[in-house]
């Protein structure tokens, strides 16, 4: 089945620029899985988002899901 | 001092111009920075004068590793804060701290006051008070403007000085220091005013030779792989903090309009992405620094009508975005850019700035102030009435803004709207609302600031609330960075720089401890500081929380009043236990 996944402009860094990839996941994958696989180092990972819900990180997908992830929040 | 065992204070009275130099062997176990200005501040403050009293002292001091390792590059200050009338720290980047190892100093402490305007020129063997009656009244890019052009010392020299809200008084009025750089909160800026010291020019021109070069070489280059090589830093130097503005936009923690919402619905507007396209020119970094965060960015000025456009610079990172930005309701990165020049002008704290404006805007709206007080229509998004209103603090325009230029805690005494004065322990609020760390760390934290213990990130890492958790890592962290505070460490490099190498560094240079030592520097540290808070009639037990915190919800869902005075108790009662306990 197909999901969508957006990168903001931060992390696109580790999937070689692309800010919107369209990906096919055959049986259960969660959220987390398919951001990691996409490239993002785990410890980059603020929180993710499906269909404009924050979701936990074990949240297994559905067909058409679009994910978001966003970067950790920085600072001193 | 570098390879003795002493720290070389140096100590000026306005007063009586008198100068001296003093080797205290006594404050080597306080490390350096935090840990001996919290001491040369407890040792000089005069608890029965007024906290803006001349007398007063203000402290400057580098830290123990202070440009000798990679990004430890900050200088901290002391004082009696004029904002929250107890313990007064702030911490700058730029020259200052290499200029002041360079010069052979390792703290500086001011008492006294001026009878006219004056500046300080201090080199490694000269001290001078010179005239600055003709400098009193500019602002703080023109007052450098002509320090820079009268002493010399150029590239080896840093600048601080005060612009016109600092000359008159403001309570969160900063200090600029060289470029883009700030000893921004809780007004700096006012003491030095009330000293009628508007400049500190620092030449540092020494040659120091590194003994045992081959150890020291070896941790510097470990350090600085670890800063240039790795991930852990590169994000401050690419997207740099106004990264934030997206997620916690998106995960409802972004303090938007005196925060009435969490959210801000034209925060893609002032984004770090949409800065980096529209405004970002270049990047610059503080002295002893290769990551280089300060993101500089640019908007268009018409001169006049009708004429040619002038291109304005200024820096701006997240919690400039977020209380100029986000919190005003200000919907685009120019508009941002334009408060943020005023600010800068002025010489005022931006954050305080900002959040006391919000505290205006909506006791505006609710009719608990007029508009023949705020003589312009305060309203959220209103770019030009707030550039208005700021230039109004800064000069004390009428009764209303002097008691606004003294914050929110205190204007909303006055004129009511203290559920929505959004203050901790009287300091206004960072841009974070991400669960009971953000409001718990900076309510307890020594300073009231978000960096005290870094209560917002620790909502972000921990998985599941546990106030017993929560409080505990508060409570260490604060420790901690006593300690990192003492070396003085940017707190961006925090990660870079865990225990290990923080042995590693010190250790080649001559010192000689172990884990438990810095454990013990740190509790001496915090320890001193709440010595100095008590002194200065702080209780824990009466700080109160504004009732909006609890409104609004947070990154982390709702927040409950009731649970937030219980995890201040659980916190104050560490306290308590700890100093009950001898130094170790
Ligand atoms: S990371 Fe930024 S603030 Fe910290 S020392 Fe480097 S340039 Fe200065």
């Amino acid at each position: 089945m197909k999901v969508y996944l957006e990168v903001g402009s931060f992390l696109k860094r580790f999937t070689s620029e692309q800010t919107n990839l369209e990906i096919n996941i055959s049986g259960d994958k969660t959220a987390a899985e398919v951001v990691l696989s996409a490239g993002v180092p785990e410890e980059e990972i603020g929180f993710i988002t499906v269909n404009g819900q924050k979701v936990d990180s074990d949240y297994v997908l559905k067909e058409n899901d679009i994910i978001r992830v966003y970067p950790i929040i920085v600072g001193g | 001092m570098i390879y003795e065992k002493y720290i070389r204070v140096l100590y000026l009275d306005l007063t009586t111009k008198k100068i001296r130099i003093e080797h205290r062997k006594d404050l080597y176990s306080y490390l350096g920075g935090v840990g001996v200005a919290s001491k040369l501040l407890e040792e000089n403050l005069k608890p029965e004068l007024d906290p803006m009293d001349p007398q007063q002292p203000v402290i400057f001091a580098i830290g123990a590793a202070s440009t000798i390792f990679p990004v430890v590059t900050k200088t901290v200050a002391m004082f009696w804060s004029p904002l929250t009338g107890e313990l007064g720290e702030s911490y700058a980047g730029g020259r200052m701290a290499m200029t002041l190892f360079l010069a052979g100093y390792d703290a500086i402490v001011i008492t006294g006051s001026s009878s006219k305007p004056t500046y300080i020129t201090i080199s490694r063997n000269n001290v001078e008070f010179k005239d600055a009656r003709a400098f009193w009244g500019l602002s703080c890019d023109e007052v450098g403007r002509v320090v820079r052009e009268r002493e010399p010392g150029g590239g080896k020299r840093s600048i601080i000085r005060i612009g016109p809200a600092g000359e008159n008084l403001v309570s969160y009025a900063c200090v600029c220091v060289d470029t883009y750089r700030h000893f921004g909160r809780l007004g700096l800026g006012a003491v030095l005013g009330s000293k009628k010291l508007k400049a500190i020019s620092i030449v540092g021109d020494r040659d120091l030779p590194i003994k045992n070069f081959k150890d020291y070489f070896k941790v510097y280059q470990e350090i600085y792989n670890k800063v240039t090589d790795t991930s852990i830093m590169s994000k401050y130097h690419d997207a740099g903090t106004p990264v934030n503005i997206e997620p916690l936009n998106a995960a409802g923690g972004l303090p938007t309009k005196n925060l009435r919402q969490n959210v801000f619905e034209h925060g893609d507007k002032i984004s770090g992405e949409t800065f980096a396209h529209k405004n970002l020119v270049r990047k610059m970094a503080c002295t002893g620094c290769p990551v280089g965060c300060i993101h500089i960015g640019q908007f268009r000025r018409e001169f006049d009508k009708g004429h040619e456009y002038e291109a304005v610079s200024v820096s701006y990172d997240y919690e400039l975005l977020f209380a100029l930005g986000s919190f005003l309701g200000i919907k685009s990165s120019d508009e941002v850019l334009q408060l943020i020049e005023v600010v800068e002008k002025l010489g005022l704290d931006a954050m305080s700035t900002g959040v006391v404006l919000g505290w205006a805007t909506e006791a505006l709206a609710k009719n608990l102030i007029t508009l023949e007080q705020t003589l312009v229509p305060l309203a959220f998004g209103n770019t030009q009435a707030y550039i208005t209103a700021i230039e109004y603090i800064a000069y004390k325009k009428n009764e209303f803004y002097s008691i606004l230029a003294q914050g929110a805690e205190k204007a909303s005494e006055i004129y009511g709207g203290k559920e929505f004065a959004m203050t901790f322990g009287k300091n206004e609020m960072p841009g974070y609302h991400t669960g009971y760390g953000s409001v718990i760390g900076p309510t307890v934290g020594a300073r009231h600031s978000h960096l005290c213990n870094g209560g917002y990130s620790i909502d972000q890492s921990m998985k599941e609330f546990d106030k017993e958790k929560l409080v505990e890592k508060l409570f260490k962290e604060e420790k901690e960075r006593c300690m990192l505070n003492s070396l003085i460490i940017c707190l961006f490099a925090r990660k870079v720089y865990d225990r290990e190498t923080i042995l590693a560094a010190l250790n080649s240079i001559d010192y000689n401890l172990t884990n438990e030592d810095l454990d013990a520097i740190g509790e001496r540290i915090y320890k001193t500081k709440l010595r100095i808070k008590k002194m200065m009639g702080y209780d824990g037990k009466n700080v109160r929380f504004p009732k909006r915190l609890f409104e609004t919800p947070s990154m982390s869902g709702q927040l409950d009043e009731k649970v937030a005075y219980e995890l201040l108790d659980m916190y104050n009662k560490k306290v308590e236990e700890m100093m009950a306990k001898e130094d170790a």
